[in-house]
């Protein structure tokens, strides 16, 4: 496949969301349909894709949906189908914030977490998956994260939800098999983010933009798991096999 | 609190970062979400609006302060290509958005050395370009922009509304406030080409012969200096013009290959290594005396193809030191300034010389005038490098000069005053009251 015509969003506001739709722009993709929960972002993310297409003309479309709410879930993706089955579904909300210190403290914020990083894309996807399967094509790529390969004092909480994409992504690969649908899992490092936008040396940083180029090469060739930089597969199999009596002391 | 530096890595800060979602933003709310701002035992809150911190001194570190950074808010509003004009938010780096406006026939008509800035940092320093004298500086082509201050106002600023803050804000090195967006104008370009020319000479009466020779002709001219050996006036004067060809197959902007992995424990930019370099550059130049074509970003931002290329300088970082002197004293000024820099042995690989033209900016605090400027980076050897820079200050005062803003890290508040004096008090009324930098601190008291 050269390109994906036609794609929808869950999430769309997010930096890597973001920096996707318009890697997939420049790879010729011409019908987006953004979802998100605030408005007013929705239409600058539109903004910023017809600027970037000029001179030529998009079509996309701006639903508002309460991600967290399995009926509003549902009411969006009939709508977003309502032009057309897309060729590739990301879903992309999810958050690093607030830090994993209010998590532990805030047991309302760590529900409200979990419930957005792990529950809502679960849903998104759910709700996605029997339009692609009835045609039996179509890409769904999921925004993972490689802090789901293990838990780290650090950020567990974030990870574990990370984790539970894993899982469910490897379960609809499985359900998917023979049907010809893809599943894939995005696993970005640590990008430029809102959180890391606040930490002047955060380490090794990848730039959305370049996240997006690798991520785009990577669904078009269908690799299932997208590990961003690449290298990192290797780095998290060893960080996944490690003894706990050994990571445990680390303090990473 | 993080430590955050320059680019030219001299010395950190400790300050709080922030950055806004959405251009539709409240400074005030943003300001007041850091909980470490609220126990602040009443003090009030200090903040530097942050881009790509390229400044090379202290214009863009706050110690204790919050940096309000600008780097989520890259995304592009609307684009006019009869109209010739481009909006944008003020975090967009200017090589994310050439290359949006190059293969569409359109170039920013101004951009500095690097690529890397923000549209807000280039307004805030009023950067300049190989081609002042045609197109003057960055805030010669803005036409609007919105401004957030820490009161909660939001200015529409532009030469018909809000005069007095557009005016202040270029140049302005952050202090007026917050930009979240800008519209520019643009100028069309035949294409991603240069046609360019790389010229030997020996010294300064050569270069300003080539200067008068070259204006006319070439929209952009800037030479490169050998500041070591002999007297220190030899260089290569390069200039050039938009070509109307495409870019040969081959040579396909990649990303980047090159970087500085990390800081060397000693500065590499020695006396010895230093000679080799000038001697081999200039000799291989003048092998190649000979008109060819270059790819728009390998001629104006060359340094962009080595990520990180501060670094070399090693853990001391470096100082940028770059003046203006206006014509009537710039040659001698210019030379004496030369002979100072071959005699201390202290040279830097980039010395940058360059005539301006006589183009005004908007901006109250703009650094470009009518005459010559020079710019060169010194390896930071503590109180050697002082005392040289007290000697250049003493030339660049008498003939009449000043310091870009941009680059200083250390001029006495007294040449700055000399240099910007006639235009400070004006300044200082759009001030942000919640505003200040190091540089502010250090030049205008607060």
């Amino acid at each position: 496949m050269s390109s994906f015509n036609r794609i929808v969003i869950f999430g769309a506001t997010s930096v890597i969301a973001q920096h996707i739709a318009r890697e997939l722009l420049t790879q010729g993709t011409r019908s987006f349909v953004l979802i998100g929960r605030n408005q007013e972002k929705l239409t600058e993310v539109k903004a910023d894709l017809v600027t970037r297409a000029v001179p030529e003309h998009i079509d996309c479309e701006c639903l508002i949906c309460d991600l967290l709410d399995p009926r509003a879930v549902k009411e969006v993706t009939t709508a977003a189908l309502a032009c057309g089955v897309p060729d590739l579904c990301l879903i992309a909300q999810g958050s690093s914030l607030p830090e994993t210190a209010v998590l532990q403290s805030d047991l309302k914020a760590l529900h409200d977490n979990l419930t957005l990083n792990a529950i809502s894309p679960a849903l998104c996807a759910e709700a996605m998956l029997p339009a692609l399967m009835q045609r039996k094509s179509g890409t769904l790529a999921i925004i993972g994260s490689m802090a789901g390969d293990r838990g780290r004092a650090s950020n567990y909480p974030y990870g574990a939800a990370k984790a539970c994409l894993d899982t469910y992504a490897q379960g609809l690969r499985h359900r998917c098999y023979h049907t010809g649908v893809k599943i894939c899992l995005i696993k970005p490092g640590r990008v430029r983010s809102p959180l890391t936008a606040v930490l002047e040396h955060p380490g090794p940083l990848a730039e959305p933009s370049e996240v997006a180029r690798t991520v785009v090469k990577d669904l078009l060739r269908v690799r299932s798991v997208i590990y961003v930089p690449s290298l990192w597969r290797y780095i998290m199999f060893a960080v996944r096999l490690m003894p706990g009596f050994i990571f445990n002391r680390l303090s990473v | 609190m993080t430590a955050c530096y320059s680019w030219g890595r001299l010395k950190p800060v400790e300050a709080l970062l922030c950055a806004p979602l959405s251009r539709k933003f409240s400074l005030t709310a943003l300001l007041k979400s850091r909980p470490e701002n609220n126990s602040a035992h009443g003090k009030s809150v200090r903040y530097l609006p942050r881009g790509h911190a390229r400044s090379y001194g202290d214009a863009c570190l706050l110690e204790g302060g919050t940096l309000v950074s600008s780097l989520l808010l890259d995304r592009l509003i609307a684009f006019d290509p009869q109209g010739k004009t481009i909006t944008c938010e003020s975090g967009v780096l200017l090589r994310d958005l050439q290359r949006f406006l190059v293969p569409r026939g359109f170039m920013l008509p101004v951009t500095p050395g690097t690529e890397l800035i923000t549209v807000g940092g280039a307004i805030a320093a009023d950067v300049h370009c190989k081609n002042h004298h045609r197109y003057g500086t960055f805030g010669c082509h803005v036409l609007s922009f919105t401004l957030h201050r820490s009161d909660g106002e939001i200015l529409e600023c532009s030469p018909g509304k809000n005069c007095g803050y557009f005016k202040a804000t270029i140049g302005g090195m952050g202090l007026t406030g917050f930009i979240s967006e800008a519209t520019l104008s643009l100028k069309p370009v035949p294409g991603p080409m240069i046609g360019a020319e790389n010229i030997a000479f020996e010294n300064l009466e050569e270069f300003f012969a080539l200067t008068k020779e070259s204006t006319a002709d070439f929209e952009h001219t800037v030479s490169w200096t050998d500041c070591v050996s002999g007297n220190g006036q030899r260089g290569i004067f390069m200039r050039g013009n938009h070509a109307p060809l495409p870019e040969p197959e081959s040579k396909k902007s990649k990303s980047l290959p090159l970087a500085v992995p990390l800081t060397p424990p000693l500065s590499l930019v020695n006396g010895l290594s230093l000679r080799a370099f000038n001697l081999m550059y200039y000799a291989a130049q003048k092998r190649h005396r000979r008109a060819f074509n270059v790819h728009y970003e390998k001629f104006f931002y060359p340094l962009d193809g080595v990520a990180h290329w501060n670094r070399i300088y090693g853990p001391a970082g470096f100082y940028q030191y770059q003046y203006v002197i206006p014509p009537a004293a710039a040659r001698e000024a210019t030379a004496a300034i030369q002979q100072e820099i071959s005699h201390s042995g202290q040279g830097s690989f980039l010395g940058v010389l360059k005539t301006f033209g006589s183009i005004k900016s908007p901006g109250l605090l703009s650094f470009p005038m009518e005459g010559v400027t020079y710019a060169l980076d010194f390896p930071n050897r503590g109180a050697d490098t002082e005392k040289l820079f007290a000697r250049l200050d003493a030339i660049v005062g008498e003939a009449g000069g000043r310091l870009y803003l941009a680059k200083d890290a250390r001029q006495p508040r007294k040449l700055f005053e000399q240099g910007y004096g006639s235009v400070l008090d004006e300044f200082l009324k759009y001030v942000d009251p919640r505003c200040s930098s190091e540089l502010s601190r250090r030049l205008m008291g607060s």
